[in-house]
């Protein structure tokens, strides 16, 4: 909700550029939820990560969608990317260590073993799309979209086979995270939350 | 009149020359962002941060905001054009007293990059999750140690 916040109310100086582009940081984490519009607080349902994380990441994909559909006209173009699975993150130092050992990533040193370490991306990989989503004039008339990888995500109709034990399979985009009705009901609904009316005008 | 991606109608790959081993590095040679500003949240840590160097160094003048202003300092301290300005976003005053302290500066937008705050999502379902079963332990620790994406073994090991 804060993003939206943020885009919405900098949405001037946005127009103003003439070209601007808003890139959203989603995750294939998207492919474990879609959004649930009758409890989108887990206040009637038992509250599970997996699908707290999957639909903020679908929420992710479908206001891009539905802000490029808004704003395109207005030169203003936006994107939902996946960076991919990135080692090394700031984030790592906020979890215990004895779990990582548990789960067999991490040495009795405290290192990352390499082995693990050869799956991820490193940070200059972890960023590339969204770098390549912010410049690259290959997107010049193209927008809302998914990316990965630097390139345009695949849709997902079940034709891309997942396997957990290879990263480089778990790609694509799930349709239901650029539904058109989706899109529209969510940006309706973060303007109700945020209190925001959100004109692209 | 452009075309929109509902449906997923535009969800093809278009042969960039890229794939996921490419760095910030290779996908923004060639391109001068000089005179263009960009607002970055997150952008002091993480890819967040190499995000913010990849634009700096193309030209641009990059604008991060930060929960926490002193990590912030420390993380981009030496990096020129780059300015700093306090915002929680989970705390909507705060986004708004920021985004009026821009809009006043009269500036044009033209990149705006919401990197941050999703990744603390799997970190809060830890406390949450803790004694209703294993699974959300496992999700998070995935998620705090890799920042983003899916567990490969873990997600197996769950069944």
């Amino acid at each position: 909700m804060g993003h939206f916040q943020l885009t919405a109310r900098l949405w001037p100086a946005l127009k103003m550029a003439h070209g601007a582009r808003v890139v959203n940081v989603s995750s294939y984490g998207h492919q474990m939820a879609s959004f649930n519009f009758d409890d989108p607080n887990f206040e009637h349902r038992e509250y599970a990560t997996l699908l707290g994380y999957g639909q903020s990441k679908t929420a992710n994909n479908l206001f891009a969608v539905e802000l490029d559909n808004r704003s395109q006209y207005f030169q203003v173009r936006a994107y939902a990317v996946h960076p991919g699975s990135v080692n090394d993150t700031d984030l790592g130092r906020e979890a215990p260590i004895e779990l990582f050992k548990q789960m067999g990533t991490h040495s009795d040193d405290g290192k990352i073993r390499p082995e693990v370490a050869a799956t991820l991306k490193t940070i200059p990989q972890g960023a590339a799309t969204t770098v390549w989503c912010a410049t690259s004039p290959m997107l010049n008339h193209i927008g809302g979209v998914y990316c990965e990888d630097a390139d345009i995500a695949e849709l997902d109709s079940g034709n891309i086979e997942h396997r957990y034990d290879d990263p480089s399979s778990l790609r694509g985009v799930q349709p239901y995270s650029v539904e058109e009705e989706a899109a529209k009901r969510l940006w309706k609904l973060s303007e109700e939350m945020t209190g925001l009316s959100f004109q692209v005008d | 009149m452009g075309q929109n991606n509902y449906q997923g109608a535009l969800q093809k790959p278009i042969g960039s020359g890229f794939n996921a081993a490419s760095t910030t590095t290779e996908v923004i040679k060639g391109i001068d962002l000089t005179g263009k500003i960009a607002i970055i949240t997150g952008g002091y840590a993480g890819i967040g941060l190499e995000t913010t160097k990849t634009l700096l160094a193309a030209g641009a003048t990059v604008i991060v905001p930060a929960r926490d202003i002193n990590k912030a300092k420390k993380n981009l301290a030496g990096l020129e054009s780059v300015e700093m300005a306090s915002m929680d976003l989970m705390n909507p005053a705060s986004i708004d007293t920021f985004i009026e302290k821009f809009l006043a500066s009269g500036r044009p937008l033209h990149l705006l990059i919401n990197n941050a705050g999703i990744m603390w999502v799997p970190l809060l379902g830890i406390a949450v999750g803790m004694n209703r079963n294993y699974q959300p332990i496992i999700w998070g620790i995935f998620n705090s140690l890799q920042g983003y994406g899916l567990p490969s073994k873990w997600l197996m090991a769950q069944g």
